[in-house]
């Protein structure tokens, strides 16, 4: 049985060459991570390590850092839970930081210039893909389409900040839920004890 | 106020107030962003850019771009560590309170109204980006002084194309930002 303390430089070990080869987003090291913990190690089952993706995508924040912190503090404590935390945090600070500062010093050259404008656009691109992407899997009805309309329209032509959009829908998706007590599938899945009745 | 402390209380609050992580946070860096640190709209198209160039979470990475380009290495700090600390305390809580946390109608509730408006934010944040990248323009009410030149029809004609094959064949999205360079490269210089 291994202690706590190497199973935390294991979990930093582990993040941070995962987090190394995770380019586009946090998410893609997930499966890397996945066959330390799960197949190697054997500390979670398949079904009690993507339960943690899954809750940290309903939680405020960065969603490795959550899962860092479930997974590490599940598996090896308060110290499991910080070495995980470093290990998510250092790849990402550390390249950035070198990407930042080589791209700074060639940002004058033409042919640099025009590279940058063609991936500028694919920005765009990318990001009009992820809020497309992101409707899809949002339950399709009025409400939805009216909140929708108003955070595209309110700070296009209003100048309404996005922290008050989104400050202001989610106090209508409150109300929604909670003034519709009786409304069959509002949420009250959840509510219903399913374990002895 | 100092540039420093304001990077580190706008990364705080996109971290206290953004759902759905990285994607999540980029219409706040882009407006708040513009509003308090001054971060360009071409900036931020950079910084999505190298986002995908970059290992590791998306949030993080843009955090530290921006922290970097407004107030150099201290910046870059400040904006990492005000962007993860909402993160570490709200998971230390939920570790607390677990289950009741995530599952209680309250977040239903809240998630209900907050993951159609970060799809519209990110819409907005795409239309205005997309001004600025095609016609240089700051704002929908500029557009009557749009200048259409050649290089605005070549952008135009990538972005359709990127469009397209990112949608009927969902290509890598770095492979995308490798064509994008390269059609730059040649068209745009």
């Amino acid at each position: 049985m291994e202690s706590n303390t190497q199973k935390g430089l294991y979990l930093f070990r582990l993040h941070f060459i995962a987090m190394m080869f995770a380019f586009t987003s946090g998410m893609a090291a997930l499966p890397t991570i996945e066959r330390g913990i799960v197949e190697k190690k054997k500390w979670l089952t398949h079904e009690e390590f993507w339960t943690y993706p899954v809750l940290g995508q309903t939680l405020p924040g960065v969603i490795s850092v959550h899962n860092s912190i479930f997974m590490g503090s599940r598996i090896a404590g308060p110290f499991g839970a910080l070495m995980s935390l470093l290990g998510v945090i250092t790849p990402a600070f550390v390249c950035m930081l070198g990407i930042a500062a080589l791209f700074q010093s060639v940002v004058g050259n033409t042919y640099i210039q025009g590279a940058i404008r063609g991936i500028r656009v694919i920005s765009v691109v990318i990001l009009l893909g992820n809020g497309i992407r992101l409707l899809t899997t949002v339950k399709k009805d009025l409400l939805t389409a009216i909140l929708v309309i108003a955070a595209v329209l309110l700070p296009l032509f209003f100048g309404f900040s996005s922290f008050w959009v989104i400050l202001v829908c989610g106090i209508v998706g409150l109300i929604s839920v909670f003034a519709a007590p009786g409304a069959p599938g509002s949420g009250s899945s959840v509510q219903t004890r399913e374990d002895g009745e | 106020m100092n540039m420093v402390l304001r990077l580190f209380l706008l990364f705080l609050q996109i971290g206290f107030t953004c759902f759905g992580g990285g994607y999540g946070m980029m219409s706040m860096i882009f407006d708040e962003g513009a509003k308090r640190v001054g971060l360009t709209a071409n900036e931020f198209a950079d910084m999505t850019a190298l986002d995908l160039i970059c290992p590791g979470a998306v949030a993080l990475n843009s955090a530290t771009y921006v922290g970097y380009l407004k107030g150099s290495f201290p910046g870059s700090l400040a904006a990492t560590l005000g962007v993860i600390l909402p993160t570490i305390l709200v998971s230390i809580l939920t570790i607390i309170f677990m289950k009741k946390f995530s599952e209680s109608r309250f977040v239903k509730g809240l998630f209900r109204g907050i993951k159609p408006a970060c799809g519209g934010l990110l819409i907005y944040t795409s239309i205005t980006l997309a001004l600025s990248v095609f016609f240089g323009s700051e704002s929908v009410y500029e557009l009557h002084k749009l200048v259409f030149t050649s290089d605005t029809i070549a952008l135009l004609i990538l972005f359709a194309g990127a469009f397209f094959l990112q949608f009927r064949y969902k290509i890598d999205p770095i492979l995308l930002t490798v064509i994008g360079a390269v059609f730059g490269l040649i068209f745009l210089h």
